[in-house]
Formats: C-alpha cells, structure tokens, sequence
C-alpha cells in the first residue's frame, strides 16, 4: 500500500447544545507519512483534541458528531467502518495517549491488568499473534520498555501507588503493546515534569526508529514540537491555517497566527514585555465570517473579513490559509 | 516506645473497632438520661402504668422501689453493671432495679411482666428477618434497574424506571402498607389477615415488599447517578481507546467504580430502613422490635408507657445503626484500593 | 433596596439554571403541584367547603358535590380535612427547615470556615447524628415529652440538622479555596464580612435545592409519626392521623376504603410534586449536567 498512513479529509465534528452547534473541527486536512512524527498545534479550544478523537471515532455522541469529511487509514475510510470494525483498530493500529494520567486509568484495576487488557483483546483473541500464556511476559516486556523501574513489583500495584509520570508512561505502555502503526499523543508532556518529559519524547523517538510507528503529537508547547517533529500544522478555531516542515515553519512562518505565537514564546535573553496576540479566541458557534482570525490579524484586509480562504501551497509541502499569499489579494503563488 | 497504628485496610477497621468502645458510652448515657430528663421518673413510671391515683407516698415508694433516690452516677453504674444490687432495706426492688446492662440486662417489663431482654430476644430476629429481606430484594432490584436506566440514559426506558422512581420515594410507608392491605388481603384475599404474633413467608410477603419498594427506588436513582458520573469519567474513555468491548467497558470497567460509592451507601441507608421497619411492623402487626416499642410508647391502643421496653428498643435500634455504619466503613474500606493497599510511594 | 431586590431577581430569571428549569417537565409539573398545594393552603378557608371539626348526621357518604371525598365515622367533611391538612404539611416543613437552617447552617460555615479542630469536632457530631435512626429518635422524643405539632418539629430536627450542617462546610470549605476569598482577606476585610457577604450567598444554591428537599422528607416522617400516634395531635388536622382514624372503614363496602384512599391519594402528589421539583431544581444547578 502506498501513500501516506493517514488522510484526513475535510473533516468536520460538530457539537449540538442547547446553546448552539460548536464547530470544534470545520474543515480539517491532514497526511502523515509512514514513520513520520507530525505535530499538530495550537492554543487551547482550537480543536486539535477534538481532531484526534475523531480519528479515533471516540467523540462522545450525542452532543457530538462527524458531520462530514474522509478519514483514511491505509487506504480504508474509517468513517465508513462499523462500531465493530472500529474497536477493532483502536488499541491496537492506532493508539491514543491521553493527556491526564492521573484520571486517564481506572483505580480500581492493578496496572499490570490494565496493560494486558488490549494485548489479550487484540493480539490473543483478535489477531492470533500470541497465546495467552505469554501475555504477562509481554505486560513486563512493556513496563520495562517504557522504564518503570522494578516491574515485577509494579505489575500489581494500583494507579494511586504510582507517581505522575509513571502513570503516564504505563499509559504509554498500554497503548504501545500491540504495535499501532499511528499513536496520538494529546499533550503527552503537559502533566509532567521536566525530566518526564524528556523520558517520554526519547521513548516515543525509540519507537519510532524500532518499529517505524507513526506519531501525532498534539501539543501547545512549541518546544515539543521543535525538538520532536518533521512536519507541523497549527490549528486556530477549528481549521488548519499554516502546515510546513519544522524548520521551515519556525524559521520561514507565513501566517501571522503562525507568527504571533512564535513571538510570544519567551527566548532566552528575551527582555522587555511578553508579546501577547491581541483579541481573544473567537466563538466556535458563532464564529467570524471570513478568515475567522481577522479581528486579531494585524494585517486585515476587505477580503478577509468577507471570504474563508482556502489553502494556499507555497511549495515544498507549505501550505497557508491566508490572502496574503493567495492570487486573489497579492497575486504571487 | 511508640505504638504506630498499622495501615491498610486492617489499621482502619481496627480503629473503627476501637471507636465502639466510647461510641457505646455516650450511647448508653443518653439511653440511660431519657427518664431522668423527664424531671421526675417515679411520676413517669406510674402514670405509664396507668395508675391513676398519684398520692406523695406512693410515688415516694415507686421512687425507692426502682432505686431512684440514688445518686445520678450510682444509678448510671447500676445500669452499666448492676452494682451496687438491690437494697431491700431501702425499699428497692428487686425485680426493677437494672442489674447491669453488660450482663444483658435490659430493665423489666411491666406491661408484659418479662425482662426485656427476652422480649428483644424474641422480636430482633423479626425485625431482621423483615428488613434484610427487604434489603435484599431492593438491592438485586435496585440496582439492575439503576444501570439499565444509566445505559439507555434519556431514552424511554430511563423515564419510565426514574419516573416509576420518584414515585416510589413519594409513598409514605404506612399508607402504602395500608394501601397493600386493601387490595391484596381485602379484595384479592391472596394473603392473610395481619394478625399479631404471626411471622410466617405469608405474612412477611407484603410488608417486605411494601418496605423494598421506597429502598428500591432510592437504590436505582442513587445507582444512575453513580453509574453516569462513572460513565463521564476519562478511565472510561481510555478502556473504550483501548478497542475494549463496550460490554467490557461497562461492566467490568464502569460498573466496578460505580460500585463503590453504592455498596457503601446501602450500608448507610440502613438506619433510615429500620425507620420504615417499625412503621411496617405497626402497620402489618410484625412481632418485630418496632411494634414492641410503640406499642410501648403509649398511644391509641395502650395509653401505658413501658419504660425499660422503650429504652431496651431504643438501645437495641441504636445499636443496629451502629453496626450498620461499622459495615459501611468496612465495605467502603474493602472495595477502594485506596485505603486497601495504602498510600503509594 | 427595592433595586436590589430587583437586580437579584433579574440575575436569578437570567441564570442558565431558571432557562433549564424552564424547559424541563420536572419542575413544570413538579412546580405546578408545588403551587397549587400552597394556595390550597393559604386559601384553604375559601377552598374547603365546611368546617373540617364540624361533625354532621351524613356520616360515612360517599363522595358528593357536597362532600366531594365523602364524610366519615363522625359526618365530617373529608375533602375540607384533606384540604386543611396541606397547612398542617406545610407548616411543619418551613418550621422545620427555620429549626435546621438556624441550627445546621451556622455549624456548617463554622466547621468550613475554621477548619482545624472546630471542623473536627462539628463533623465528628454530625456523623454521629447522621448515623442513627432519625424517625425512631424522633418517637422515643415524642414518647417523652408527648405528642403535638411543635414537639414533632422539633423531635424531628433533633436528627434533621445535620444533613444542613454537612452540606454547608462542604460549601464553604470549596468556596473558601476561591480566589476572591483570598483576595477579599488581602484587603483586609473581617471574617464575618467575609462569611456574610461571599460564603453565604455562594453556597445558597444547594442549600436551596436541600430546602425544597425537605418538604417531602418533613410531610413524609411527620404523618408517619401522626399516623402511629406520636405525631400532631386534634384539633391539627394531619393526613396521617386522620388515616390512622379511617383505616377501621376498610374492609367495609365502598365508600369505606375511599377514606383511606383519596387523602392518601393528595398526600402522594403533594410529596411527589416537591420531590419532581427538587430534583429539577437539583439537576439545574449543576453545571455538569447541563449539556
């Protein structure tokens, strides 16, 4: 099968309250190559987690929904599968690492029970690959490759016996066991500290190089980014507004959003003021017509405030959402 | 040298049992005050009696004959252990004065001329037999009711369980009882006549359930609630990211969590159940310890008030409750691994 | 004044929980009974159509325009007793939420707001009373001092407090970690100020949601007690006495059990009506489930 792992086509999740349809994802595209690490980013509320767990299908339903889009796993719509097709690939093709260890496992069941659970599913029952006899040398294999010290030990005790970042990497454990060729990773370093964080990037690099698992890490922290990913997107309210290689997007951003952020990260020999973006994050139910970051964009123009623009490719790979670079405002491609 | 109090689940029922000790103090001394408070007990026994005709040396020779001219604390000493016995020289009587509630003595009934200790004796197991019945059915009832409603929540199986609950909760116990009589021993005649004293499957049938009803209801709800709050919880979006089968995310997943708060719940409720025992006990003439306490209490049907009856059933009720807290902490202990394996490191 | 009344009462009917109870059918019924029961017991006098004591010679009829519930053993009206009975009910539940407010509340912000050993030993009682039977320490209560209205309010919130007590220091104590808290004993201000003008009007809403809750509570345990006779006594006309007076008729021919069925019958709905409400009203409150 060739072409990329991942497509994500025109995605859009939306959810129905009382108070009126949140536009969490409207209009999303993305592709991740195989043994790629892309990072997906933005600020908080702009729809990145929503994106991952529509990947997933695991948006809470009602209020939620898929209302459109393609999303395409080695080459199968995902959104056209069966509940029971579907569980069938999480856990196990594609894996999701949550955000909060603390509340992210079940206190009442030994860790070790918690980490067999998919690998006896999945890779006993479902796929054949393993008898059941071996899956508590498999549960140990995985604490140890995660690095929790003293696993046989740790294998029976419970979530609350374990620390923040353990509770996190034996997350990762679990979500690791059965080889998925995409794992998310939703904010995988914001809980933790920062020798943690440190532990849990070179993990996932590991896994990458090893077995040549595909990784999204969705995140606010440019720094993770920075340091982990080969193609980047940004996020705001819902759409995907600049996508590039890494180093492209930091040195040669093109998206004023895009900009902004990166001048609001505090430097090392920064003096002076914060640069902060002026505004606040729009409504997704009711959010501005056109671009919907014109009413904070310091370069605005008639069009922006009339037209949603569409991507623009700016060559080798980089793509912007923006009339500054579209034919219609400049004229250059 | 230091005592440390071990952890664990063992340190923590350990210092529960320990709390027993003083917890059945305070509850013997206020048993103990309630005729004292009165102001005057000799007065209280003979007008529970029934007597009449209250003269000054009458009343002086009740007060003497219960020992009431001693000391408070002497008469609470007698209470607890029965020391010092009766002095028939000060014109006690033997009969009446307490000889120790550790030896398990409860006072002496006047209306039925017993110790109460036996009269206890006999109506505990009734009480027991009509609530934990009532438990039990509520429980296995309850509870199904409760999950199925949180699983198809806001469909119409929800609204018809939690609207059938409501209702539940709204029927006061004696009129439901009374209610139950009406159709099922008056017009259908499928049970028979409550009838003092009797305490066979046939008559334990309606009151139990009369008294499951209420329990079931609240048991549901309660059962709901803790099942959805589960349900909200991100340990269960992580089982369900797993590939997990949903019925193994909800059963053995949500379920376990929802668990606990209810089992300790159930064991909370209990007080409140023994409440409705006594009123299904009057209703439905159950020989259980309620009817004996109210009958003791002095209303309608016997204006005399049976003071040892009423402070023995008061103690034996208080007791219960106690013990059904004791359980409570117990089982809440038991099922969190929190408080299981202890703290980690 | 008057303004803040009215900017309190415009805050209240724009709050997003009035906009939910709006809708919900829970307290468009429950809300419904609860009023039509108020005004039954307010307007009683002009509702009933005799005296509720009066006894006459149509003894044990069945229902009539005249007697629309019939008369009972002594001729009286049953319909002006159940119709008299909803003050008795109503009664009895605002005194004894008065009684366990000015008892519970008070203890309640002492033990959140002190904290340390006050909360300790606050909590410790409240336990304890939580613990025991509530309806039987009510009757061994009123077995000793004897039965009426007010010895049932107050055997009653002997054991009612403490629910009060409970869920206040559970309000204070989350409000207490509040930023403004803070920031309100950084400029300075006394603690009951600071009780009295942030704690307080905080912690209304569930205290208001246990208010309402304790009607039901009240209607239920007090007939129970009137009903085994250790309860509101004549010349109250109590649901629960009275059916205790009429369960003689049931195993007569109609109209005898009508009796003990139609006042039952109104004292269901009512109970009913505020516990449908409360739980609305509970549910309102709570941002959660407001999705």
């Amino acid at each position: 099968m060739s072409g990329p792992l991942l497509k994500v086509q025109g995605l859009k999740t939306y959810f129905f309250l009382e108070r009126g349809v949140v536009k969490a994802v409207d209009g999303v595209d993305l592709e991740i190559e195989k043994g790629e690490i892309f990072g997906l980013v933005g600020e908080t509320g702009c729809g990145k987690s929503v994106t991952a767990l529509s990947i997933l299908r695991l948006i809470q339903s009602p209020p939620g929904k898929i209302v459109e889009g393609k999303v395409v796993f080695e080459g199968e719509d995902l959104l056209r599968k069966s509940n029971e097709e579907m569980r069938k690939i999480r856990g196990t093709k594609i894996s999701m690492i949550f955000q909060d260890p603390h509340t992210s496992l079940d206190p009442v069941f030994t860790v070790g029970s918690q980490i067999a659970e998919p690998i006896e599913l999945h890779l006993v029952e479902e796929q054949h690959l393993m008898s059941a006899k071996e899956v508590p040398k498999k549960v140990l294999e995985m604490l140890k490759l995660v690095r929790i010290p003293d696993p046989e030990h740790r294998v029976k005790e419970y979530p609350h016996q374990f620390s923040g970042g353990m509770k996190q990497r034996a997350m990762t454990a679990m979500m690791i066991s059965c080889n998925p060729a995409l794992l998310i990773a939703d904010e995988p370093t914001t809980a933790v500290d920062v020798t943690i964080q440190a532990q849990i990037l070179d993990l996932m690099r590991e896994l990458r190089q090893k077995l040549g698992t595909s990784i999204l890490i969705i995140t606010h922290n440019l720094g993770v980014v920075a340091e982990m990913c080969e193609k980047v997107a940004v996020m705001y309210a819902g759409n995907i507004v600049e996508q590039a290689d890494v180093i492209t997007l930091f040195q040669n951003p093109k998206h004023p959003y895009t900009s902004a952020l990166l001048a609001a990260v505090p430097k090392v020999g920064t003096k002076g003021e914060l640069e902060t973006i002026p505004g606040m994050v729009p409504s997704l139910i009711t959010p501005p017509p056109g671009c919907k970051f014109h009413p904070r964009c310091p370069h605005a123009m008639d069009i922006c405030r009339k037209e949603f623009p569409r991507m623009t490719e700016m060559g080798k790979g980089h793509l912007v959402r923006c009339y500054l670079y579209s034919k219609g405002a400049r004229g250059a491609a | 040298m230091q005592f440390r109090f071990p952890g664990g689940m063992y340190g923590f029922i350990l210092k529960r049992l320990l709390l027993l000790i003083p917890i059945f103090f305070v509850v013997s001394i206020v048993i103990f005050l309630l005729l004292p408070i009165t102001g005057d007990p000799a007065r209280q026994v003979l007008s529970g009696q029934g007597r009449q005709d209250v003269t000054p040396e009458l009343l002086e020779n009740i007060r003497h004959q219960y020992g009431f001219q001693r000391p408070l604390y002497i008469q609470y000493l007698r209470y607890l252990t029965g020391y010092p016995p009766a002095d028939p020289a000060q014109g006690e009587n033997a009969l009446v004065i307490p000889k120790g509630l550790l030896r398990g003595d409860l006072g002496f009934s006047y209306k039925y001329q017993r110790p109460v200790s036996s009269l206890m004796l006999e109506a505990l197991p009734q009480t027991l037999l009509l609530t934990l019945t009532a438990f039990v059915i509520a429980l296995a009832i309850g509870l199904i009711i409760g999950v199925i409603s949180a699983l198809r929540r806001k469909t119409w199986v929800d609204y018809t369980f939690m609207g059938s609950a409501i209702f539940g909760v709204s029927i006061p116990f004696f009129w439901q009882g009374m209610m139950m009589i009406l159709i099922f021993v008056i017009w259908l005649r499928w049970f028979p006549i409550p009838t003092a004293g009797e305490h066979d499957l046939m008559y334990l049938i309606l009151p139990a359930f009369t008294l499951a009803t209420h329990e079931t209801a609240s048991l549901a709800r309660m059962t709901r609630s803790s099942m959805l709050d589960v349900l909200r919880q991100d340990y269960i979006r992580t089982a369900r990211a797993k590939g997990l089968r949903e019925r193994a995310v909800v059963y053995k997943h949500a379920l376990k969590n929802a668990f606990i708060p209810i089992a300790t719940l159930l064991f909370l409720r209990l007080p409140f159940l023994f409440g409705g025992t006594v009123i299904m006990e009057v209703v439905f003439s159950w020989p259980g310890m309620g009817r004996l306490l109210v009958s003791s209490m002095g209303v309608f049907g016997s204006p005399a008030k049976d003071w040892y009856v009423i402070q023995g059933g008061l103690l034996m009720f208080l007791i219960l409750a106690v013990f059904a807290n004791l359980f409570a902490d117990i089982m809440y202990a038991y099922l969190n691994p929190k408080i299981r394996y202890g703290e980690g490191r | 004044m008057l303004g803040r009344i009215h900017d309190l009462l415009r805050g209240v009917l724009r709050s997003p929980a009035f906009r939910y109870l709006r809708r919900d059918i829970r307290a468009k019924i429950g809300g419904t009974i609860v009023l039509l029961v108020v005004f039954t017991a307010i307007f009683a006098g002009f509702i009933a159509r005799h005296d509720p004591t009066a006894q006459s010679k149509d003894i044990l009829k069945g229902p009539s325009w005249q007697y629309p519930f019939g008369t009972d053993g002594t001729g009286r009206d049953v319909f002006s007793r159940v119709v008299y009975g909803t003050r008795t009910a109503l009664i009895i539940g605002t005194l004894l939420v008065v009684v366990q407010t000015l008892i519970g509340v008070p203890l309640g912000l002492l033990a959140g707001y002190m904290g340390g050993k006050v909360d300790n030993l606050i909590m410790r009682a409240v336990d304890a009373v939580l613990a025991m039977p509530g309806l039987i320490i009510a009757l061994a209560f009123v077995a000793i001092v004897g039965p009426g209205l007010y010895n049932v309010i107050i055997a009653l919130a002997m054991t009612g407090w403490a629910g009060y007590a409970r869920l206040m220091r559970g309000q204070t104590l989350a409000i207490k970690e509040e930023p403004y808290i803070e920031a309100a004993r950084a400029i300075g201000e006394k603690d009951r100020t600071i009780i009295s003008r942030y704690v307080l009007p905080n912690a209304i809403s569930p205290l208001i949601v246990m208010v309402t809750m304790t009607f039901p509570a009240a209607i239920l345990l007090s007939s129970s007690m009137s009903y085994i006779g250790l309860g509101v006594m004549p010349p109250y006309p109590d649901w629960g006495y009275d059916l205790n007076a009429y369960k003689q008729y049931m195993g007569d021919p109609m109209p005898g059990p009508l009796l003990t069925i139609l006042p039952g019958i109104v004292m269901v709905i009512t109970i009913f009506g505020f516990q449908f409400f409360g739980d609305a009203l509970r549910d309102s409150l709570d941002p959660r489930l407001r999705e």
